[in-house]
């Protein structure tokens, strides 16, 4: 829709209302019962659904949802390159999207894609390339649009699980599935799995005295054949506390394998 | 350990061995005698105050009998007939392959120019001509002749001789041209342990030496990726930071100022040569 | 990015050079070539470096301005970092051609500073969601050759360190207003505390072993490596996996601790020659671009 932007004067930037309140937040990420602020434990991931097969015009497609993060991603090709600077004689190329809605998070975000943006999409590529058989597709594109609707936190593996998902659904000749997930690291030995967004890892949020060991790490994983395609940490973390942190992230990858498959079939018998 | 340093720490040493009087800037009359001929890189303005001859390039002046040049001293290769190149796939096209040859432009190497597996006088089928990324693909280095010189200045090259063909492992360093000094040889089987190839065009192929015999079986195209043993490995890799070093100095290349080179580095570590 | 090309046999040797623990030249695994940093070579700007290895060529410059803070965090100020591929260092770079590389550069910049410690954003503050420090990070790569993520966190932490933001007086004015008044003496600055910065560390995997510092060849050789921010310390802060390829979750601890203790050392080399640099003070005649 055209806009008239000499008219609709609007401000360069806004913000949330909500950062200009008095709201308290929690100091602790567990309460006094050892539970999350979604009545969880430390170590219990949220539950998660998947399903094929979501966008009918698409060649494949998946939608992820771990309580309230929604992620939706659709499959399209192989089909001819456009730019020919792109061609690869033996081998497909693989284009990635992610982006938000604009709607998706606490503030609102522009429709042109930010920094932010840019990388999430490239951490995606790489983190599904792996698990393709790009070599079977040659001189042709691949392309995964992945689009958040709604962002309460893990974020990214969300959007990995569905994009491998999509993949599959599409029919591209795949090594494996990819399976990721993230942990929240909060002190020497707190790992809180499948983090919501006011228990992810934010600068502001933390006091210079507990700087320490305070991170967030995310892994995906290739299940069958037991490789790592993607790792991702933030956070000034000891070398130890990540190598536990990511220890933690594999299992609970490890373990989203099952129900990735049982879904994909399921997806097959309707 | 890692080492850091200042630039100005840098010990500076300066060629001083080049006297300045031979090198000429483009714009620089040359002579202003009428009675010489124009030859490459130089220029007269038609019609000026005199038949002045200005140079176009930086370089130094050579004179033969009448006819003046200035040779460049950074310049790209003009390949002669007979020169042995060293040169980079880049494209495989109908009937024929692209080179990088360090050249103005790319070079041409024709399927028929090549000898294919299965002996000298095969004869080349439509099979060949689909299979030809087999043989030599994007990013392949191969060794040629310089078979014909094209009018616009495009290189042919062949490889019809069991010396030249796909190059398999060693390392290639790339130098000016005019480095390299024109010899009746250009392959040596260095005895430290490894051949190298001093190419006309400036690049630099430094490989082990192998048993030439099981090459004419394949035509050289079946490559072998075995591991190279470490000494020998050691040794290619002493050369090829000696050739860098020397390029870097501005010292002519040839198999003996190489040689005295890597036997002057044997004191030294090879990660320290550089 | 500007890529090499190579044949799969140069390829096949540089990878088994690499197992055999001697690359191509010379170094073995864990061997990171000789680094050339200077620091002050632009005037107009408050800290400035310029850096060399192998043939890969950095050049940063800091900038600090007044701005808003981030209604995040009211009392911090902001550091932002921007990559420059030019086309100088390769013709592909030129129009859009490099942004992909300065995206990636500069949003692991942002990665491994978002936190308390590598820079203290709080002492940029000015007044409370009115006034802070903005820190600009211009980085403009000269050169490609090879390992160029730490190459520019390295010229950072130096420009950094070099990076003096003027004394300015808080006073209170009419009102409640609060003004702001700028030393007359232009050396009347205090510098950035760099203690905590840190480093990027690339470990690259090719075979089964893994390299740092890989030189352009070495980089077309290798499918994934590691990218890691390490402290002085040896703390990480801020990782990523970079390529298209995937990784043994074995070798991981792996490349992490080779990324620590190389981050280590890198940071004490760095750390001794910033401490010279500034011993020597004007006594030293830059170098500056050559």
């Amino acid at each position: 829709m055209p806009t008239d932007a000499r008219r609709l004067a609007a401000p360069d930037s806004s913000q949330d209302p909500k950062l200009f309140g008095d709201i308290v937040k929690p100091q602790t990420l567990l309460d006094e019962n050892e539970m999350r602020a979604d009545g969880r434990y430390m170590t219990q991931p949220r539950n998660i659904f998947l399903q094929c097969g979501v966008v009918s015009q698409a060649k494949g497609s998946a939608y992820c949802e771990l309580s309230k993060t929604k992620v939706i991603c659709s499959v399209y090709g192989p089909k001819d390159i456009e730019m020919r600077e792109e061609f690869q004689i033996n081998k497909g190329k693989l284009k990635c999207e992610l982006k938000y809605a604009p709607f998706s998070s606490s503030k609102h975000r522009e429709h042109i894609p930010d920094a932010e943006d840019v990388e999430n999409s490239d951490i995606l590529l790489q983190a599904i390339s792996p698990a393709v058989c790009l070599q079977r597709y040659p001189k042709s594109q691949i392309e995964v649009h992945v689009l958040v609707l709604e962002d309460d936190g893990s974020v990214m593996p969300a959007a990995i699980t569905s994009a491998s998902l999509a993949l599959v659904d599409a029919g591209i000749e795949m090594y494996d599935v990819v399976t990721a997930s993230s942990v929240r690291v909060a002190g020497q030995e707190a790992c809180f799995i499948d983090p919501i967004s006011s228990e992810q890892f934010s600068r502001a949020s933390l006091h210079k005295s507990n700087d320490i060991n305070q991170g967030m790490v995310m892994v995906a994983l290739l299940p069958s054949i037991n490789q790592v395609s993607s790792i991702l940490s933030v956070g000034h973390l000891e070398s130890s506390v990540l190598q536990e942190a990511i220890t933690t992230c594999t299992f609970s990858a490890q373990n989203l394998h099952s129900v990735v498959r049982k879904s994909i079939i399921s997806s097959f018998k309707k | 350990s890692i080492t850091i340093s200042l630039p100005s720490s840098r010990k500076c040493c300066s060629n001083s061995n080049l006297t300045n009087s031979y090198l000429v800037t483009p714009g620089d009359v040359i002579t202003e005698d009428t009675d010489y001929m124009r030859g490459h890189g130089t220029y007269s303005i038609e019609g000026g105050e005199g038949d002045k001859l200005h140079s176009s390039v930086a370089g130094v002046v050579e004179r033969i009998n009448k006819l003046i040049c200035v040779r460049a001293l950074k310049t790209r290769f003009t390949g002669e007939v007979g020169d042995i190149v060293v040169g980079r796939v880049k494209e495989v096209q109908q009937k024929r392959w692209k080179v990088e040859t360090n050249s103005r432009l790319d070079s041409i190497l024709q399927l028929s120019s090549v000898n294919l597996p299965g002996g000298e006088l095969r004869r080349r089928s439509a099979t060949d001509e689909l299979n030809m990324r087999e043989y030599l693909n994007e990013g392949d280095l191969i060794s040629a002749e310089v078979q014909q010189v094209n009018s616009d200045g495009i290189l042919s090259l062949h490889t019809r001789s069991l010396r030249y063909g796909k190059l398999s492992q060693g390392c290639c360093v790339v130098v000016s041209p005019s480095l390299i000094k024109r010899r009746k040889n250009h392959i040596h089987n260095l005895p430290c342990g490894a051949s190298i190839i001093l190419a006309n065009n400036g690049f630099v192929w430094i490989h082990p030496s192998r048993s030439e015999c099981d090459k004419d079986a394949d035509g050289g195209f079946l490559i072998s990726n075995e591991a190279i043993n470490y000494d020998e490995r050691e040794i290619i890799c002493r050369l090829r930071n000696c050739v860098k070093c020397l390029a870097h100095r501005n010292v002519i290349l040839f198999d003996t100022s190489v040689l005295y080179a890597y036997e002057a580095s044997l004191p030294y570590k090879v990660s320290v040569v550089m | 990015m500007a890529k090499v090309i190579l044949g799969d046999s140069e390829k096949w040797f540089i990878i088994h050079g690499i197992q055999d623990d001697l690359r191509n030249d010379g170094r073995s695994c864990d061997d990171y070539r000789h680094i050339e940093v200077e620091t002050g070579v632009i005037s107009n700007t408050h800290g400035s470096s310029r850096l060399r290895l192998g043939n890969t060529e950095v050049m940063v410059g800091v900038k600090v301005e007044l701005g808003t803070p981030d209604p995040h965090s009211p009392n911090d100020g902001l550091i932002h970092f921007h990559v420059d591929c030019s086309p100088n260092a390769d013709p592909s770079f030129q129009g859009r051609g490099g942004e992909e590389l300065s995206s990636n550069i500069s949003c692991i910049l942002t990665r491994i500073f978002n936190n308390k410690t590598a820079i203290d954003l709080s002492t940029l503050g000015i007044i409370p969601h009115k006034q802070c420090w903005v820190v600009h990070v211009d980085v403009l790569i000269l050169e490609c050759g090879g390992n160029l993520f730490d190459a520019v966190s390295v010229a950072v932490k130096a420009s950094l360190h070099n990076t003096g933001i003027p004394n300015i007086q808080v006073t209170d004015g009419d009102e409640g207003t609060q003004e702001i008044s700028l030393p007359d003496d232009p050396n009347d600055v205090k510098f950035i505390n760099t203690n905590n910065c840190p480093l990027l560390v690339t470990i690259s995997k090719a075979g089964s072993r893994h390299i740092v510092d890989a030189t352009a060849d070495e980089e077309s050789c290798c499918n994934a490596s590691l990218v890691v921010g390490v402290t002085r310390r040896g703390r990480t802060m801020g990782m990523r996996k970079m390529g298209e390829g995937s990784l043994d979750p074995e070798s991981i601890p792996e490349m992490i601790e080779t990324g620590k203790n190389i981050g280590r050392q890198l940071h004490i080399a760095l750390d001794k020659l910033l401490k010279v640099e500034q011993g020597m003070a004007n006594d030293i005649e830059k170098v500056g671009y050559l």
